[in-house]
């Protein structure tokens, strides 16, 4: 069973958890195993965090969904000033913010960050929910009836 | 979503206990406890991380704001995490050397009284 769902929030700090409600039910329904959850949990707070702390401009803000077919990508997507994801350097140890790129690549099987001309960015978050042999064990993704079914 | 904050005083040490969600909404009030603490002098802190459900790198920085800021008083901040999900995240960001993680609230304050 598929899930896509589409939704604008205003860019507000407490829309972050409501985006990760809608996640954690969407990724459950597709039996998607703990670990898997996390990840995509985790890089979705951070690209929503990233729209909320330097958006300026743009009042609000898109999540969209799509969980299917063994993989879940996620686009969030704003209207505020454009940035160089490349460009953002590894954080120093003792710096207190910076970290939320890197997180994204690495818990995500492949990450964009693609700037529109009339301004604003749209982050893709690739995961694929059979990631190897590690995740097998857990019932991830399309082989496990879904908990909401059973 | 939901944040609890608790701390108390062992030994010398302040413990500051987590329970649920550090994101960008509910990190600000991790930040406010650990620096009112550090300014009513409390300059060995544990965070007690058991509970925390989830953690993202606002969380983490937080965490750092508040090593940089007791370091600045001669002082130690420690953690206690036994949860894969949320070491994996210290571990990604290089933060496993930054911070003493350890298993138990006596284990950080044993550790820290050793040195």
């Amino acid at each position: 069973m598929g899930v896509k769902f589409s939704i604008v929030l205003p860019r507000q700090p407490y829309t972050v958890g409501v985006v990760r409600r809608f996640l954690t039910e969407a990724l459950r329904a597709n039996g998607v195993c703990d670990e898997c959850r996390f990840s995509i949990l985790l890089t979705a707070s951070e690209a929503c965090a990233n729209v909320i702390e330097h958006g300026t401009r743009a009042p609000n803000y898109e999540v969209k969904a799509n969980v299917a077919g063994g993989s879940c990508l996620l686009r969030i997507v704003d209207r505020g000033p454009t940035f160089d994801a490349d460009q953002v350097p590894l954080p120093d140890p003792d710096e207190e913010s910076g970290r939320g790129i890197l997180l994204m690549r690495h818990l995500s099987d492949d990450v964009t960050f693609t700037s529109s001309r009339f301004g604003g960015t749209t982050v893709q978050l690739h995961k694929r929910l059979h990631h190897g042999g590690e995740h097998s064990s857990a019932g991830c993704g399309m082989d496990r009836t879904p908990a909401m079914l059973c | 979503m939901d944040l609890k904050l608790d701390h108390y005083t062992e030994d010398d040490t302040e413990i500051v206990v987590v329970e649920g969600e550090i994101d960008v909404y509910t990190a600000p009030r991790l930040r406010e406890l650990l620096i009112d603490l550090v300014n009513k002098g409390n300059v060995h802190l544990v965070v007690n991380m058991e509970k925390v459900e989830f953690l993202d790198s606002t969380g983490l920085g937080v965490l750092v704001g508040g090593l940089k800021r007791v370091r600045a008083h001669d002082g130690t901040l420690d953690l206690v995490c036994t949860q894969e999900r949320i070491l994996k995240i210290f571990r990604i960001t290089g933060l496993t050397k930054v911070f003493g993680i350890y298993e138990s609230v006596q284990e950080a304050i044993d550790k820290r009284k050793s040195k």
